[in-house]
């Protein structure tokens, strides 16, 4: 059996979510193959068929890594909104 | 400098050969499938990029004659809007990114931040606040502060003297009746929220802003059923609609009277204004 790969909940439209991979490559899966209740943003591990093919039977989501991910994020973004002088813009 | 080079390359046959004047302001709805990736160029030739679609535009927006950008927003950070932003801040000197400030943890969205954080642009919020291109405004509708990443879209008001443009992402109900009730103006064109979906337009939405041109951004034979046929009965009802997936890259030229042309690339010519109601 392969390693897992990691597939992230972009979006999720009309029941069909939208997967992308760290990559950039997106998949769109039902979200009735996909572990219940599953948000956007959820990091996923998913087993690989022996074809390299995702099996999203196998999905499960990675709470630990999309805590640090979200983390990661807000860290990042506190530091750029250091930079916004604020107010209206003139340009 | 800037303007002339892109009159200038426009002139030349550039896709599309929209013959903007020094008296207009453009909008240029790019076909970048099925995502958002808005082009606002003020007469003094500033501009504003509203989303960059899911894949890099920078060979679009070279076309369109642009070496720079000074302001880019990101309605929200769904791969389909900001799929190619990074890409944008690669190649070109961008002065200001605005974005909802919600988070996401896919690799899309931590490149782009970690781009931006590396950069010299300056970060803004989506605060209540006006950035001015030149004689044209962009008036920033803040998005609530909590819903899903759709809901969270930084909505943004482009005015050009009498004329208005209206643009909220992939805003769904909750979030449009919020945009209401921080008070919208009477536009001429509307960008459908969330590519034409079903949950993207409400009768008080349209009844609210009374668009003239509604603008549709979505893919061919894309598999979210959009635009959604219930949808898209409200818009033709109301307005005269265009869809990228049907005419292109569509751009419309803008004058300080309210008056406007309507240019896509599908019809290799132009539709003067008022153009006919159902397309």
């Amino acid at each position: 059996m392969s390693a897992d790969r990691v597939y992230v909940v972009d979006r999720i439209e009309h029941r069909q979510a939208v997967l992308v991979d760290d990559q950039g490559a997106t998949f769109t899966v039902s979200t009735k193959d996909l572990p219940r209740g599953v948000n956007e943003g959820a990091v996923l591990l998913v087993k690989l068929e022996a074809g390299g093919n995702p099996r999203w039977d196998t999905a499960r989501v990675d709470q630990a890594e999309t805590a640090r991910r979200h983390a990661e994020a807000t860290d990042r973004l506190e530091r750029l909104k250091k930079r916004d002088p604020g107010g209206d813009i003139a340009l | 400098m800037r303007w002339l080079l892109s009159l200038a390359i426009l002139t030349l046959g550039a896709a599309p050969a929209a013959a903007q004047d020094s008296a207009q302001a453009q909008l240029v709805f790019l076909d970048v499938g099925q995502g958002d990736a808005v082009l606002v160029r003020s007469p003094e030739g500033r501009t504003a990029l509203i989303d960059a679609g899911p894949r890099s535009i920078v060979a679009q927006l070279r076309e369109l004659g642009l070496d720079a950008i000074d302001l880019a927003i990101a309605s929200h950070p769904h791969a389909d809007h900001i799929g190619g932003m990074e890409h944008v801040l690669r190649a070109f000197p961008v002065r200001y990114y605005l974005d909802n400030g919600a988070t996401h943890t896919t690799m899309t969205y931590r490149t782009l931040m970690r781009r931006l954080e590396r950069s010299r642009t300056t970060y803004l919020r989506a605060t209540a606040r006006t950035i001015t291109l030149g004689s044209v405004t962009l008036r920033i509708l803040p998005p609530p502060a909590t819903g899903t990443l759709n809901e969270r879209s930084v909505g943004v008001v482009v005015a050009f003297g009498e004329f208005n443009a209206i643009l909220t992402g992939d805003s769904e109900w909750d979030e449009l009746e919020h945009f209401q009730l921080l008070g919208v103006p009477d536009v001429t064109v509307l960008k459908a929220a969330h590519h034409g979906s079903a949950n993207g337009v409400t009768p008080e939405w349209l009844a609210a802003t009374k668009p003239e041109v509604v603008v549709i951004s979505t893919g061919r034979g894309n598999g979210y059923g959009h635009p959604h046929p219930e949808a898209l009965s409200l818009y033709l009802n109301a307005a005269t609609v265009y869809r990228t997936d049907v005419h292109g890259t569509i751009t419309i030229l803008a004058s300080l009277d309210g008056t406007f042309r309507v240019i896509t690339a599908a019809e290799e010519g132009e539709a003067a204004a008022p153009p006919p109601h159902v397309r």
